[in-house]
């Protein structure tokens, strides 16, 4: 699992059957060597919202109810913000 | 994701290979997603959406390349969407 930072969202027409209906974001993980995934979303993450990421497939697969899904990496939690004290 | 850049094609291939589009594809850094012409070392791509030269693809690599078939083939690389339009913000 990574933590990645949501940059944007991906749409598109002509895809994997599995893909229908399902939101796509761009995440970027933190460590800087790792190129940006395209991430399957069913929890609500927005734009610049820290996430943990999985790249489990049978995760994947059965977020989009289809066994034969290409389908990787997806957003297992949105990260709590960090909290700032008054003092 | 990746940019496509030509096809391969096989005259001689694994019996696990039936109808096989290939794709070369240039394989998106995170300086590419801002618009620089960066790229990773071109990879194969297996194709079944009917990509062309030029169409911005989204790969699914690793084990789960090979889940959409029913039986166990060789493929690493997957293309799982055309990309119509993305929207990304180098900068929050």
């Amino acid at each position: 699992m990574r933590i990645a930072t949501i940059r944007g969202h991906v749409t598109s027409t002509v895809r994997h059957a599995s893909f229908c209906g399902q939101r796509l974001l761009i995440a970027v993980p933190e460590s800087p060597d790792v190129a940006p995934q395209i991430v399957l979303d069913s929890l609500g993450a927005g734009l610049g919202q820290r996430v943990l990421i999985s790249s489990d497939g049978s995760e994947a697969r059965k977020m989009v109810h289809d066994d034969l899904s290409p389908a990787r990496w997806t957003v297992c939690g949105i990260i709590d913000p960090e909290r700032i004290s008054a003092s | 994701m990746g940019t496509v850049i030509g096809r391969v094609t096989l005259s001689v291939r694994s019996p696990r290979y039936s109808g096989e589009r290939l794709l070369l594809t240039l394989p998106w850094k995170r300086e590419t997603f801002s618009g620089q012409e960066a790229f990773d070392p071109a990879i194969v791509v297996y194709d079944d959406l009917g990509a062309n030269v030029g169409q911005q693809i989204a790969i699914s690599e690793g084990r789960e390349a090979a889940c959409p078939f029913p039986k166990p083939t060789p493929v690493d690389a997957y293309c799982a969407l055309l990309v119509d339009e993305f929207n990304y913000k180098s900068e929050l």
